[in-house]
C-alpha cells in the first residue's frame, strides 16, 4: 500500500515537472546548450579542445557548449548529422580537417564541404611532422631520400588509415622524390605513432601532442624530418617544411567551430564574439598551453577563404593521383 | 535425425553461398581499382571470403551430423505458439516504440511503451502500472541530463521552438 | 624518501577523499547502467578537473575509471549484460549464479576480485611503470596478431557441449567484426550505406542487442502468470553474502588473474576485452573443478572480474610513462593530466613527484573506498532480482534502448541493437553459444589489421610470427592451448 502511495506521489510529480519545464520564449540567442558534435570521436585532441572551450565559454556566451560525441566512419556520421541539423544556431561541430577537407575525396561521405557547412571560428591547428626514432641513420631530408633510392620499399612509414591525412603525406614524398616507401597503415594516429616509436616501423607522423612529441624532439628522443605546414612552425625554426623541401603538401591538426549552411548571420557572429572573447582569456590560454599548444583564433572571409582553400588543395593532390572515387 | 539442426545447418550453407557469390561483390566497396599492396592476402575480400568458406564447410559438417543422430531431436525446450508469439509481440513492440521515438520524443512513447508492456506481462493493476509507467522515463531523464548533459530524443514533430 | 612521505601525507585530505568516493561511486553507476561507457563519464566531468587542484581531480577522473570496471560486472550478474566489453566474461559465470539465487555473493565475489586486481596493478604502476612499458612497446604489429590468437583459442573453452556450434558462433562473430572500413585498404565493407555502421557495429549497442533484448526475448516467453508474480528466488532476497572461505579458495585465481590483467592491460592497444578472456581461459584451463565454468562458478567470475579491473591500473602504464593511451579512458585521463601540466613521460616523475605521489596515494586508497561502496550498495543492486519480471523486463528493454541512444546519441545504434537482439533470441533459442560470437567480434579487427600490417613489414613472410621471439611464444601457447582443449574433448553435439 505504502509503496503504491508513494509512486503515485512520484508520477504526480514527475507530471508536474514535466508540465513546467521551461518553454521556450522569444529570448535573445541563445536560450539554451548549444550542442558541439565531435565527429572525431572520444578522447583524442579534438575532443580536449572542446571540452577546453566548453569549459569557459559559459561566461562569454551566457549558455554552455554541450561537447557531443559522434564519432565514426572517418567523420561520416558526426559531419553528416551536422549538415541535417536545424540551421537555428543551436548545433555546430568542432570540425576536423581530415573529415572535411580530405575524406570528401577519398569516397563518398554524404556531404559536401562546400557547400553544405560555414566555418565559424578557428581555434588552432597543429601540422604534422614526420618523425623517426633518433637510433635511425637518417637525419635530415636528404639522408632519408638518399637511402630510400638505394633501397627502394624497404623503409616503412606508418600512417592513420588507408587514404587519411598521413598516407597522402606520403603519397606525396613518393611522388615529389620519386622513391618508393613501405605504408603501413594503422587504425589512428595514436597506433601509427606506438609503432613508429616502439621502432615496429621506421618513420611516422604526429603532431605536436602526439606521444608528447614537442618534448621528445626537443630532447633528441625523436628526429624531426620535416613539418607539414606552409611555413616553418615556431617551435622548431631549423626544420624544413615539405613546400622547402618540394614536396607539395601540408597538414594540420584543424579545430575549426562550423555550423549547417543557413545559420542566420547574426547567431553566428554572437558566437564569434564570444568565442574571440574566450580566446582572450587567462585559463583557457592556459589550458591550451599545457596540451602543449597555442590558440589562434580566426573568423570571417579569412577563415573562410582558408577553409576552401585546404578543400580545393586536397582536391587537387587527389586528382594528381589520379584517384577514382567509387560512389 | 535432429531436425533442428539439420535445418540450420542447411539454412546456413544457403547463407555461405549468399554471401560470397552475392555479398562480398557488392558489398565491399573499394575506393580504387587496384591496392597498392600487391598480394591476395590483403585485398578486402580475401577474409571474408577465408571466413565464409569455412563457415560453408562446418555447416556441412553440423548437417551431416543432424542427420546421422538418432534419437529426441532437442529442440528448444518448452516452446510453443504462446510463448513463440509473446516474444515476437515484444519485439514487434519495440521496433514501433524506436520509430515512435524519432518523431514523438521520449517523454511521450516511453510511458505508452512501459504500459503497453506491463500490462501485456500480466500485472494490470493500473494503480501500480500508472506510476511505474510515468516515474520511471522521468527518472532516467533527469539522471542522464544532470550527471551527463545527455539529450534525449526530442522527437521530429516536437524541435520547433528555437 | 622523507619528500615521499610528505606527499602522501599532504594527499590525503579530506577534499581529496571525497573526490575519490565521488568518482568511484559515479564509476559504479556508470559501469551498471549499460549503454553509459566510463569512456563517456570520464569525457564530460573531464572539465571539471581542470580547474580543481590535480589532487583532487585526477583522483576523481581515476576513481571513475575504476568504479566503472567493477560496476560493469553488476548488470552482468543481474542480466546478462556486460556493461563493457571487458565484463562479457563476468556474465558468463555471474549470470547463471544469479539465475540460483545467489546474485550478491556472486557481485560480492566480483567486488572483491576487482578490489584485489586492481589494487594489483595500481602497485605494479607506481613501482615498475616505466620497465613495464619499456617491454609493452616491444609489441608491434606481429605481437599483436600473436597476442589475439591466443584470445581466439579461449573459444575452445567456451564453446560448451557443441564443438560445431561454437565454431559456427565464433565465425559468425568473425563475419560481424569483418563489418566496418578496412583500415588497410580502405574499403568499406558490408555497410550496406548505414553510416552508423561504418567503423564497424559499435561494441556498446551489438553487446546490449545480443545479451540484454535477446534476454529480454527470452523472458518474454514465459507464462504470465511466471511474469506477473514476484520471482520463486525473492525470498532469498538476492541472495547470501559471500563466505571469506570462498574468497580464500579462489586467491590464486585473483592472482593469476590480476596479473595477466596487468601484463596485458600494460600494453597499449589491448583493451580490457582481451586481458580478461586470456585470463578466464588460463583460469578454466588450471581450474580443479573446469566443469563448473560457465555454469555459475565463482572461479570464473573472480577470474574475470580481477584481469578485467587490473586493466585499470595498468593503463595507465603507457599512458603516463610514454604518452601512449592505451585506450579511449586513458586517452581522456592523459588529457587530463596534461592540463594540470602533468605531462607524461620520463620527466613526470622527476618534475611533479609531489604530486604524483599524492596522486597515487590517492588511487590506491579508492580501492578500499571502493570495496566499502561496493558492499554497501551490493545488497541494493542484488535486490533488483526479487522485483517481479512484468516490471523488471520492461525497465530492462527501456534501459536498452536509452542505452543504446546514449551511446553516441543515436538513434540508428538502437535499431542495430534490436537487430542484434532478434538475432541473438535465434541464436539461443538454437542452442548457439553466444560467448564465441562476442569473443570473435571484439578481436577481429584488430586481428585482421595486425596480421596485415605486420605482413607488410615483413614483405609478405609468413615466418615472421614464429621468428620474432614474443609472437612465437603467444603462438605456441595458443597451439598448445588449443590442443590440449581438442585432446580432452569429444566432438559430442
Amino acid at each position: 500500500m505504502l509503496k503504491r502511495g508513494i509512486l503515485w506521489v512520484g508520477a504526480m510529480a514527475a507530471v508536474v515537472v514535466l508540465v513546467a519545464a521551461p518553454q521556450a520564449g522569444a529570448a535573445k540567442y541563445p536560450i539554451k546548450p548549444i550542442k558541439v558534435i565531435l565527429a572525431t570521436g572520444a578522447g583524442g585532441s579534438h575532443d580536449m579542445h572542446c571540452r577546453a572551450v566548453a569549459s569557459v565559454i559559459h561566461e562569454y556566451l551566457g549558455q554552455p557548449f554541450l561537447c557531443t560525441v559522434r564519432g565514426g566512419g572517418g567523420g561520416k556520421i558526426g559531419m553528416t548529422a551536422l549538415k541535417r541539423s536545424k540551421p537555428d544556431g543551436y548545433t555546430i561541430a568542432l570540425g576536423s580537417n581530415s573529415h572535411f577537407g580530405i575524406a570528401p575525396h577519398a569516397r563518398n561521405m554524404g556531404f559536401d564541404p562546400k557547400t553544405d557547412f560555414v566555418p565559424i571560428f578557428q581555434v588552432n591547428g597543429s601540422p604534422f611532422m614526420l618523425v623517426t626514432k633518433s637510433t635511425t641513420p637518417w637525419k635530415t631530408f636528404k639522408d632519408l631520400i638518399d637511402d630510400a633510392k638505394k633501397r627502394p620499399g624497404k623503409i616503412s612509414i606508418s600512417s592513420n588509415g588507408a587514404w587519411g591525412s598521413s598516407h597522402l603525406g606520403i603519397i606525396q614524398i613518393m611522388r615529389a622524390a620519386k622513391v618508393k616507401f613501405k605504408h603501413v597503415p594503422f587504425r589512428g594516429g595514436g597506433k601509427a605513432w606506438q609503432a613508429m616509436y616502439g621502432g615496429h616501423t621506421d618513420l611516422g607522423w604526429a603532431n605536436v601532442t602526439t606521444g608528447g612529441t614537442l618534448g621528445r624532439v626537443k630532447s633528441g628522443d625523436l628526429t624531426l624530418i620535416a613539418t607539414a605546414s606552409q611555413k616553418r612552425m615556431p617551435e622548431f625554426p631549423n626544420h624544413p617544411t615539405f613546400y622547402e623541401l618540394g614536396v607539395n603538401y601540408e597538414y594540420k591538426s584543424w579545430r575549426v567551430f562550423m555550423g549547417p549552411k543557413g545559420i542566420p548571420q547574426d547567431r553566428i557572429a554572437i558566437l564569434q564574439a564570444a568565442l574571440h572573447k574566450a580566446s582572450k582569456s587567462k585559463s583557457l590560454k592556459k589550458l591550451i598551453k599545457q596540451f602543449g599548444e597555442k590558440l589562434s583564433p580566426l573568423s570571417g572571409p579569412k577563415l573562410k577563404e582558408a577553409y576552401l582553400g585546404q578543400i580545393d588543395f586536397y582536391g587537387k593532390v587527389f586528382k594528381d593521383m589520379n584517384f577514382k572515387k567509387k560512389k | 535425425m535432429n531436425r533442428t539442426n539439420f535445418i540450420v545447418g542447411i539454412v546456413f550453407i544457403i547463407f555461405s553461398f549468399f554471401y560470397y557469390f552475392y555479398l562480398i561483390p557488392t558489398q565491399i566497396i573499394s575506393s580504387t581499382a587496384e591496392s597498392e599492396f600487391a598480394g591476395r592476402i590483403f585485398r578486402p575480400e580475401t577474409f571474408p571470403q577465408i571466413t565464409i568458406a569455412i563457415f560453408g564447410l562446418v555447416s556441412v559438417l553440423l548437417a551431416g551430423n543432424a542427420l546421422r543422430k538418432t534419437g529426441t531431436p532437442e529442440l528448444m525446450p518448452g516452446s510453443s505458439r504462446r510463448s513463440s508469439f509473446q516474444a515476437l509481440f515484444v519485439f514487434i513492440l519495440a521496433v514501433v516504440y524506436v520509430y515512435a521515438l524519432e518523431w514523438f520524443g521520449f517523454h511521450l512513447t516511453s510511458p505508452i511503451f512501459l504500459a503497453i508492456l506491463i500490462i501485456f506481462f500480466g500485472t494490470r493493476d493500473w494503480r501500480f502500472v500508472a506510476p511505474v509507467a510515468l516515474l520511471t522515463p522521468v527518472v532516467i531523464e533527469r539522471l542522464f541530463w544532470f550527471s551527463f548533459k545527455v539529450m534525449l530524443p526530442e522527437g521530429e514533430l516536437f524541435v520547433g521552438a528555437s | 624518501m622523507e619528500q615521499v612521505f610528505e606527499a602522501i601525507w599532504q594527499a590525503i585530505t579530506l577534499q581529496a577523499l571525497i573526490m575519490v568516493s565521488i568518482g568511484v561511486f559515479a564509476g559504479i553507476t556508470v559501469g551498471a547502467i549499460p549503454g553509459l561507457t566510463s569512456v563517456m563519464a570520464i569525457a564530460v566531468l573531464v572539465p571539471f578537473s581542470f580547474f580543481m587542484a590535480p589532487i583532487n581531480g585526477i583522483p576523481f577522473l581515476l576513481g571513475i575509471h575504476k568504479g566503472a570496471l567493477f560496476g560493469g560486472s553488476i548488470p552482468s550478474v543481474l542480466i546478462n549484460t556486460p556493461g563493457t566489453a571487458a565484463a562479457a566474461a563476468t556474465s558468463f559465470d555471474g549470470y547463471p549464479l544469479a539465475q540460483k539465487g545467489e546474485a550478491k555473493s556472486a557481485i560480492q565475489m566480483a567486488l572483491y576480485a576487482s578490489t584485489l586486481g586492481d589494487t594489483f596493478s595500481d602497485i605494479v604502476l607506481i613501482v615498475a611503470a616505466f620497465p613495464l612499458a619499456a617491454v609493452a612497446l616491444l609489441f608491434g604489429p606481429t605481437e599483436f596478431f600473436a597476442l589475439m590468437v591466443m584470445g581466439l583459442t579461449i573459444i575452445s573453452a567456451v564453446t560448451g557441449s557443441s564443438v560445431l556450434k561454437g565454431l559456427l558462433s565464433m565465425l559468425l562473430g568473425i563475419l560481424v567484426g569483418l563489418i566496418g572500413q578496412d583500415i588497410i585498404s580502405g574499403a568499406e565493407r558490408f555497410t550496406f550505406g548505414i553510416g552508423n555502421i561504418m567503423d564497424g557495429v559499435g561494441t556498446v549497442p551489438m553487446l546490449i542487442g545480443l545479451f540484454a533484448v535477446s534476454e529480454v526475448l527470452v523472458q518474454s516467453e514465459k507464462k504470465l502468470s511466471v511474469l506477473s508474480n514476484p520471482p520463486e528466488t525473492a525470498h532469498l532476497k538476492g541472495g547470501r553474502s559471500l563466505k571469506l572461505k570462498e574468497l580464500v579458495n579462489v586467491k590464486w585465481t585473483i592472482m593469476r588473474s590480476s596479473l595477466i590483467g596487468t601484463a596485458v592491460g600494460a600494453i597499449p592497444g589491448t583493451g580490457a576485452a582481451i586481458a580478461t578472456f586470456i585470463s578466464y581461459a588460463l583460469a578454466k584451463r588450471g581450474s580443479k573443478n573446469p566443469e563448473e565454468f560457465g555454469k555459475g562458478s565463482y572461479e570464473g567470475v573472480a577470474a574475470a572480474e580481477a584481469s578485467n579491473s587490473a586493466v585499470a591500473g595498468a593503463d595507465l602504464i603507457p599512458t603516463l610513462a610514454f604518452g601512449i593511451p592505451g585506450s579511449a579512458s586513458a586517452a581522456i585521463l592523459m588529457g587530463a593530466f596534461m592540463a594540470q601540466g602533468l605531462r607524461p613521460g620520463p620527466g613526470l616523475f622527476q618534475e611533479h613527484a609531489a604530486t604524483m605521489y599524492g596522486i597515487f596515494t590517492l588511487l590506491l586508497l579508492g580501492n578500499p573506498i571502493m570495496l566499502l561502496q561496493g558492499k554497501l550498495l551490493t545488497p541494493l543492486f542484488a535486490r533488483i532480482v526479487t522485483i517481479r519480471q512484468s516490471i523488471l523486463v520492461p525497465i530492462i528493454l527501456l534501459f536498452c534502448v536509452v542505452g543504446g541512444f546514449i551511446y553516441q546519441n543515436s538513434i540508428e545504434d538502437v535499431k542495430v541493437a534490436l537487430v542484434f537482439g532478434l538475432f541473438g533470441y535465434a541464436l539461443r533459442k538454437l542452442n548457439f553459444p553466444l560467448a564465441p560470437l562476442v569473443i570473435a567480434y571484439i578481436l577481429t579487427a584488430s586481428a585482421e589489421e595486425s596480421m596485415k600490417q605486420a605482413l607488410v613489414l615483413s614483405d609478405g613472410n609468413f615466418f615472421v610470427f614464429l621468428t620474432r621471439p614474443i609472437s612465437a611464444f603467444f603462438i605456441f601457447l595458443s597451439v598448445a592451448l588449443l590442443g590440449l582443449a581438442v585432446w580432452k574433448r569429444p566432438w559430442a553435439d
